[in-house]
C-alpha cells in the first residue's frame, strides 16, 4: 500500500518540482498573485510576470511527457502480455519506424506545416502496423508468433526506406531534421499540440484501464484465454489498435523514445507484481513520473537541451541490464 | 446434459481427425477418452469447449447447439482444464483462480466481492487456501493441477473437460487430484469427460470409457466392456494382457 501512496505522492510532485526547476526557476509563491490577477482580470498577460510565461511554457510540455511515458509504458506492458513476451516493446509491431518513415517523407518534401508532418507520421505509423497485420493474417490466418515475424518484416523494410531517404536527403538540412526528429523532444510542444494529442491518448488509456482484467486471461495464452470465455479476437484486436493509436500519437508528437516501454513495466511487476488489474494503473503512473524527470534533466544538464531518446536509453539501458543480472523472473518466466 | 451428433473435423482437406463421432452425456458421469497420440482426444475437447469449429455436425448443450454460444456463454457452462502448466508471467494462486469468473463477471471483467468468496471457497475444497498469496509458478505440478482444478471450479460449469489431469503427477497426486475430481462430480452434478493415457486409472475413474481409433470412436461403454485385452491391443497397436487384482482394481502389463 505505501508503495501505491509513494507513486501517488511522486505523480504530483514530479511535475510541480519539474515545473520549477530549470535554466530560468520559477516559485510558486511568487506568481501565485500573478495568477489570482490574472484570472481575476486586475492585469492583461502582457503585464503578467517572466515567471507566469515560463510557467505557461512548461505546463504543456509537462503534461504531454506525462500522457507520452503513461501512454508508452502502458502500450508497453499490454504488448508483452499480448504476445507472452517480456521482451516485446511497443514498437514490435513497426509503428516507430513507420512514423520515422512518414516524418521523413513529410521533412523531404518540404513540408512547412509542423501539423502536416505529425499526420504524415501518425498515417504511416498506423499504416505500417495495418501492414503487419494484414500479413500476418493474409499467410496463415491468426497467429501471434506470425504477427511478431510480419512486425520485423515491415519494419525492417521502413527502416531501409527511411536510410535510403536520409541517403537522399540533404546532408545541410534535410538530413539534421530527420535525424533531430527521430531522436525525439518535447521542446516543440505547446497547448495547441497537447490539446490535439490529449484526446486520443487518454482515450486509449482509458480503454486499456477498463478492460485490464482480460489482460491477465490473454497472457495465458489464447486457447487458454478463450476456454475462460474471452473472445480473444476481439480483444486482441481491441487492445493492438488502442496501443497502436497511443504509441503513432506521442511518436508523432515527440520523435522516437525508446525504452520507456520495456523498462517502466518491468519495474512495475518488480514493485507490485504481475497482476495486470494493479500493474497497468502503475505503470501508467511510473512511466508518467519517469518521462517528465528524464525531460527535466534534458533541459537542466546542459546549456542545451539533450535529444530525449538519448537519455532514456542512457538511463533505460543500464537499468534493464541490472535487472537482467540481478533480478532475473521475478515477474517473469521462462518458458 | 450434453450431445454430440456426426461430429467430423479436419484440420486441413483430406486429413480427417475426427469422423462421425456420436456420444450423449448425462450428468454426474464420468467419461474417459482414451487411445493414441493424434487420435483426435484433446482435438474433440477444444471442439466441445468452442474453441474449434467442426466441418460437420452439431454439438448440443442442453439442446443448445453451441455453435450459436459466445465464448463466454460457452465458458458460463463448460471448463476445460488444459495440459500447459507454464506461464510467462508470474500469477499469485488467487489470481490464477479467480480468473474463473471471467465468465460470469461484467463486460470490463471486474471480480466482484461475490467472486472473491466464490475463488476462496474453491481453494478450500482443494484444501489450499493457505497458498492463495503464493506465485503459481513456485508450485509443485501436482500443485499446479490441483489449482486449475480450483480455477475450473470457480467457473461454475456444468461440464469439465480435463485434458490429461494426471500427466505431470505422481501416484500419491493422481489418486488425490482423481478422487478430488469423482467428489465434486457428484457433489456439483458434473458431466466430466477426461483425456488420459492410463486404462488402469480409467478404469476405476470412468463411468464409461470411449476409444479413439483412427478418428473414429471404436468402443464405447463400461470401462469392464471396453478395457479387455483384445480392445486395448488394437488401440494401442500392441499387444496388451490385463490382469484383475481384485475387484475394483486392475493392473496392466505389456508384453
Amino acid at each position: 500500500m505505501w508503495k501505491k501512496i509513494f507513486v501517488y505522492s511522486l505523480c504530483f510532485l514530479v511535475p510541480i518540482f519539474s515545473i520549477c526547476i530549470g535554466r530560468y526557476s520559477i516559485h510558486f509563491m511568487n506568481i501565485y498573485e500573478d495568477i489570482v490577477n490574472l484570472l481575476q482580470g486586475k492585469i492583461l498577460w502582457s503585464q503578467a510576470s517572466v515567471d507566469i510565461k515560463i510557467l505557461f511554457y512548461r505546463i504543456p510540455r509537462i503534461g504531454m511527457a506525462m500522457l507520452v511515458g503513461a501512454g508508452l509504458a502502458s502500450s508497453g506492458m499490454v504488448y508483452q502480455c499480448l504476445f507472452r513476451n517480456p521482451l516485446v516493446s511497443p514498437d514490435i509491431l513497426g509503428i516507430s519506424s513507420g512514423a520515422c518513415l512518414g516524418a521523413a517523407i513529410a521533412i523531404l518534401c518540404n513540408v512547412k506545416n509542423p501539423w502536416m508532418l505529425q499526420l504524415t507520421s501518425f498515417s504511416f505509423g498506423i499504416f505500417a502496423v495495418f501492414l503487419t497485420y494484414r500479413l500476418a493474417t493474409y499467410s496463415q490466418g491468426h497467429s501471434t508468433i506470425l504477427l511478431v515475424m510480419a512486425g520485423i518484416v515491415i519494419s525492417s523494410l521502413c527502416n531501409a526506406l527511411l536510410s535510403l531517404l536520409k541517403y537522399l536527403a540533404d546532408p545541410f538540412q534535410e538530413l539534421p531534421a530527420i535525424i533531430f526528429w527521430i531522436m525525439g523532444g518535447f521542446h516543440q510542444i505547446g497547448f495547441q499540440e497537447l490539446f490535439i494529442c490529449t484526446p486520443t491518448i487518454l482515450l486509449g488509456l482509458l480503454i486499456l484501464y477498463l478492460f485490464r482484467h482480460q489482460l491477465n486471461l490473454l497472457s495465458l495464452g489464447d486457447k487458454e484465454a478463450q476456454s475462460l470465455g474471452l473472445n480473444v479476437r476481439t480483444f486482441h484486436l481491441l487492445f493492438i489498435c488502442t496501443g497502436t493509436c497511443i504509441v503513432g500519437a506521442t511518436i508523432s508528437m515527440t520523435g522516437t523514445i525508446g525504452w520507456i516501454g520495456l523498462v517502466i513495466p518491468h519495474i512495475t511487476r518488480l514493485l507490485f507484481g504481475t497482476d495486470h488489474t494493479t500493474s497497468l494503473p502503475m505503470t501508467m503512473l511510473l512511466g508518467g513520473i519517469f518521462m517528465v524527470s528524464i525531460d527535466t534533466l534534458t533541459r537542466t544538464m546542459s546549456s542545451q537541451e539533450i535529444p530525449i531518446g538519448i537519455l532514456t536509453s542512457l538511463i533505460g539501458a543500464p537499468f534493464f541490464a541490472y535487472l537482467l543480472v540481478l533480478q532475473p523472473e521475478k515477474g517473469w518466466k521462462q518458458c | 446434459m450434453l450431445k454430440i451428433e456426426n461430429l467430423t473435423f479436419s484440420y486441413k482437406e483430406h486429413q480427417t481427425i475426427l469422423n462421425n463421432i456420436n456420444l450423449h452425456l448425462h450428468s454426474r458421469e464420468i467419461h474417459v477418452l482414451l487411445g493414441k497420440n493424434g487420435s483426435g482426444k484433446s482435438t474433440l475437447l477444444q471442439i466441445i469447449a468452442g474453441m474449434l469449429q467442426p466441418q460437420q455436425g452439431k454439438i448440443f448443450l442442453e439442446d443448445k447447439d453451441i455453435a450459436f454460444l459466445s465464448p463466454r456463454q460457452i465458458a458460463q457452462k463448460i471448463a476445460l482444464v488444459h495440459q500447459n502448466m507454464n506461464y510467462p508471467f508470474n500469477y499469485t494462486v488467487e489470481n490464477m483462480v479467480l480468473m474463473g469468473r471471467t465468465p460470469h463477471c461484467n463486460i470490463f471483467g471486474a471480480p466482484t466481492k461475490k467472486d472473491y468468496a466464490l475463488a476462496y471457497q474453491a481453494l478450500e475444497q482443494i484444501q489450499m487456501q493457505s497458498y492463495a498469496k503464493q506465485n503459481y509458478q513456485e508450485l509443485s505440478s501436482g500443485e499446479k493441477q490441483l489449482v486449475l482444478l480450483a480455477r475450473a471450479l470457480c467457473q461454475s460449469p456444468k461440464i469439465l473437460l480435463l485434458d490429461e489431469p494426471n500427466s505431470h503427477l505422481d501416484l500419491p497426486n493422481q489418486w488425490k487430484l482423481l478422487n478430488l475430481i469423482i467428489e465434486l462430480t457428484h457433489e456439483y452434478h458434473w458431466t466430466v469427460i477426461a483425456v488420459l493415457h492410463t486404462p488402469e486409472v480409467a478404469y476405476w475413474f470412468a463411468h464409461k470409457v470411449h476409444t479413439l481409433f483412427q478418428g473414429e470412436i471404436l468402443y464405447s461403454g463400461s470401462p469392464e466392456q471396453v478395457l479387455t485385452d483384445g480392445n486395448l491391443s488394437q488401440i494401442y497397436g500392441i499387444p496388451i494382457q490385463t490382469h484383475s487384482i481384485c475387484q475394483n482394481h486392475i493392473a496392466i502389463t505389456i508384453l
